[in-house]
């Protein structure tokens, strides 16, 4: 108690000491605040979501699958030997090929994550 | 205010599960405002400093260590991120808006954050870690990388302008 009112006494008489100690005080007071209401759902909102890999994988094999056939398709027919049958399959091949460019556009590494 | 997540939480929001990210967010998301809001004082800058850190947090989770406690990582991240965010915004945003419009603010709550918002940044550091969760030297200069030595110095570098900027207001203060 004699410490305590000793402390007391050079407070009363000391503006600096004065002054550390409640500044100290003011520190150590200072609110926690909570957080505003929907802070979670704005986050994650916010938050890039990735391509399902399932969805991902299956579009890789549908791709991958389409360009087998068509190499196939080119050893196995030859066109090269048969003009007329190039004449008949070659529209058939663009718009295979045209399928195969879409489709690996969809897989541009650029678009897998959406904002 | 120091959160406790549980480890197959965390191991499931490192592999991107995004149910257990949310469990994350919930648990850490009072601590990281406290945090944004002492750096930015500004509830709205605060909260875009916020979703900078969790969007970091996302990418960079799977770099945790399973083995190393979670909250040290975490806030050292949230800290790095919201430091960064701030000089961003400052190289971008002309004049510095602070929340703090008054030159001399009657309150002497609000003439304490002027005083701490007026100080260099890795003293606003030291003190809003020290004084938000009661840190201790050691754990201060673990998140903010630096020296033991260099954060008492900071601490009282702090503490002495504080004072400084205080006194002529010391009525008001007490």
């Amino acid at each position: 108690m004699i410490q305590c009112d000793d402390l007391r006494e050079h407070l009363e008489g000391c503006e600096d000491c004065r002054l550390h100690i409640t500044v100290e005080a003011r520190l150590r007071t200072q609110p926690i605040l909570e957080p505003p209401k929907g802070l979670v759902a704005r986050v994650l909102r916010g938050l890039p979501r990735a391509v399902p890999l399932r969805r991902e994988i299956l579009r890789l094999a549908v791709a991958a699958s389409i360009l087998v056939a068509l190499a196939a398709g080119g050893i196995f027919l030859r066109p090269d030997q048969n003009p007329d049958y190039v004449a008949e399959v070659k529209p058939h091949l663009t718009e295979a090929w045209q399928a195969v460019a879409s489709l690996v556009t969809t897989l541009n590494p650029l678009e897998r994550t959406e904002p | 205010m120091t959160p406790e997540i549980h480890r197959d939480i965390l191991s499931r929001a490192r592999s991107g599960d995004r149910d257990a990210f949310r469990s994350v967010l919930e648990s850490t998301q009072k601590l990281a405002y406290n945090l944004a809001y002492r750096l930015t004082w500004n509830p709205s800058d605060a909260e875009d400093a916020l979703q900078e850190v969790y969007l970091r947090l996302f990418r960079n989770f799977p770099r945790y260590d399973l083995e190393q406690p979670f909250l040290p990582w975490f806030r050292r991240l949230a800290t790095n991120c919201i430091l960064n965010w701030r000089e961003k915004r400052r190289s971008t945003v002309p004049l510095p808006d602070l929340g703090i419009q008054d030159p001399a603010p009657s309150d002497p709550s609000q003439r304490l954050r002027q005083a701490i918002a007026e100080l260099p940044p890795e003293y606003q550091s030291c003190v809003t870690l020290k004084y938000l969760e009661d840190l201790g030297i050691q754990e201060i200069a673990q998140t903010l990388q630096v020296p033991s030595g260099t954060v008492k110095t900071w601490l009282f570098r702090a503490r002495e302008l504080l004072i400084q900027k205080l006194k002529p207001h010391v009525e008001t203060l007490l």
